[in-house]
């Protein structure tokens, strides 16, 4: 019996060693900004491309360079679009919009093969964040009650400002929504047939910008632009969104599987989000995948989450 | 006796309608290849691309000649001596992408050698080509020369080497230039390829590129179809993830070529 006992003992002990070898082998951390942390399962391996954490004493100059060239860039996309799209004048951006960033690739292998996912944290800050709703309260205000009907959806009318305990609210009081088949190919087409008008009307913005630019080379270059406008097409098969509870709070997260399409070429792929509140910003996760990859993908972030459906998302 | 007869008519007539059914031709540049019905195939030389770039050509020459006839030439033998197709599909786990490239062997080798229109091997090698056969000798001098390279196990291949690089680093003293290996896995011998109309060779692999950490896995299954007077050389390529699905689909469809 004894000797049954320590064999026993050997195998258990033999066990926990090899479990925690493989543990300790292959698990890793990726940083979510604002000090939170996830976990990869045992056989996940997170590859660090780019990381500048949200707390400004952990950067070196690399870093500081880093998020200073990408607040900067935030800051002006931000204005340009409230000063192209705001029907009245708003106060422009100020301070950063980005507390950090990161990017991954994640690399797993099942029976299907080698899995890999480019895995991108972006963290707004609240300041941006509150800022962004002031604009909106703004246009609400001044912008005439013939047009005020047309602004259906301004964050301000929901919140004054960003807090956690508000965005979590908000989130749980959310209401899930899938769109896939006959509805997703309606939305598409309407998508699609405006497609071209929209890059179009983009590229006629970015040209006016330019004052260099002959007469006769616009009207080339935009006989071009026309041309690969038309053969562009946004492909999708489903697209979803629920609120969840995860290991962070409440949180919300989305699907979107589809493709890109260039004159009969396509680009298939597959994105799952998640933002999560904090108390000082929005941590907004990405994984970019191909389709093929999108359970892999979405299980795994289901392990590093902890994630479970909310009453709001069925 | 007579109940024979009927299960072998009802074999056949199943058989044909599944061929009709569930397959379908699509036209390459060395004939057409069979792939599954619900298996959608575009090609370059189709695209309103290619038309667009032909009409601006014609229409607005650019200032240098040498530069038109290059495109030119390069529209002209887009579709004929190559093309470069995508096979779309999909199935429960997602949708399915996978390019295939063809090449004209002969073409190309004769515009890439000039300079060898005379030496003796080039000129066997090209009648070889012009043929369509290689002779049971050659054949097994050629495999046994080919597949002593094609690696038997999981075997990582060095692409560029590090230590030359070592002193080149960025400011947070990461290495500038990272190491690069192409790790080859399951990768099949070439093989000819038994009931095709042209003599055909077969091979395929995973393959999985890195560059530093970063991975991308693929899988790559090529096809050396001996069609008398253009032998044409076909690479499929897709993601190690969607090479189940593509695996069986290229297979047949290389076998088909006719």
């Amino acid at each position: 019996m004894r000797a049954l006992n320590k064999k026993l003992m050997t195998l258990a002990c033999a066990t926990c060693l090899t479990v925690g070898i493989g543990a300790v082998a292959y698990a890793d951390t990726v940083d979510l900004g604002y000090g939170l942390y996830g976990s990869t399962s045992p056989t996940v391996k997170a590859v660090e491309v780019v990381r500048v954490p949200t707390d400004a004493k952990l950067r070196n100059n690399e870093q500081s360079q880093m998020i200073s060239v990408a607040n900067k860039a935030a800051v002006d996309a931000v204005n340009a679009h409230f000063k192209m799209h705001a029907p009245v004048s708003v106060a422009p951006m100020k301070g950063d919009v980005l507390d950090g960033f990161s990017y991954y690739q994640l690399q797993g292998t099942d029976k299907q093969g080698h899995h890999v996912g480019q895995l991108v944290v972006v963290d707004y800050s609240k300041n941006a964040i509150d800022q962004v709703i002031n604009m909106n309260k703004t246009i609400l205000e001044k912008v005439p009650d013939a047009e005020k009907a047309k602004i259906k959806s301004s964050i301000s009318k929901y919140v004054d400002s960003y807090s956690k305990e508000k965005a979590q609210q908000q989130l749980q009081a959310l209401k899930g929504n899938t769109i896939e088949g006959a509805k997703l190919a309606k939305d598409l087409k309407m998508l699609n047939d405006k497609l071209p008008t929209h890059i179009m009307g983009a590229f006629d913005k970015m040209l006016a910008t330019d004052k260099n630019i002959s007469p006769k080379s616009i009207e080339e270059v935009r006989s071009y632009v026309d041309f690969m406008a038309k053969q562009v097409s946004l492909d999708a098969t489903h697209v979803a969104y629920k609120p969840v509870q995860t290991r962070y709070g409440t949180a919300v997260t989305g699907d979107l599987r589809g493709g890109l399409k260039y004159d009969g070429f396509r680009n298939s792929y597959a994105l799952i989000g998640y933002a999560v509140p904090t108390d000082k910003g929005v941590s907004l996760q990405l994984l970019m995948s191909d389709d093929s990859s999108h359970d892999y993908w979405a299980n795994e972030l289901n392990h590093m989450y902890q994630t479970q459906s909310l009453k709001g998302g069925k | 006796m007579k109940s024979l007869k009927v299960l072998a008519c009802a074999a056949c007539l199943l058989g044909t309608v599944s061929g009709v059914g569930f397959a379908k031709d699509v036209q390459t540049i060395a004939g057409s290849m069979v792939v599954p019905n619900n298996v959608n195939v575009v090609s370059a030389s189709k695209t309103n691309t290619r038309d667009f770039v032909a009409k601006q050509l014609d229409e607005n020459p650019s200032k240098s000649s040498m530069a038109n006839m290059m495109a030119k030439e390069f529209l002209q033998n887009l579709g004929t001596n190559f093309d470069v197709y995508q096979l779309q599909g999909n199935d429960k786990t997602g949708q399915k992408d996978a390019f295939l490239v063809a090449v004209d062997v002969k073409q190309i080798a004769q515009q890439v050698a000039k300079d060898k229109a005379n030496d003796p091997m080039f000129v066997a090698a090209m009648a070889a080509l012009d043929k369509g056969q290689i002779d049971p000798v050659t054949e097994q001098l050629m495999l046994g020369a080919i597949n002593k390279q094609i690696p038997t196990t999981t075997t990582v291949v060095p692409l560029n080497d590090p230590k030359r690089y070592a002193n080149l680093k960025t400011r947070s003293g990461e290495l500038l230039i990272k190491p690069r290996t192409l790790t080859v896995e399951n990768a099949e011998q070439v093989h000819p390829v038994a009931g095709t109309k042209y003599q055909t060779y077969a091979a395929s692999s995973r393959l999985l590129y890195a560059d530093g950490n970063v991975q991308t896995p693929l899988y790559a299954n090529a096809a050396f179809v001996l069609k008398p007077g253009k032998p044409v050389l076909y690479v499929g390529v897709t993601t190690d993830v969607q090479r189940d699905y593509f695996k069986t689909i290229f297979d047949n469809a290389f076998k088909s070529i006719k």
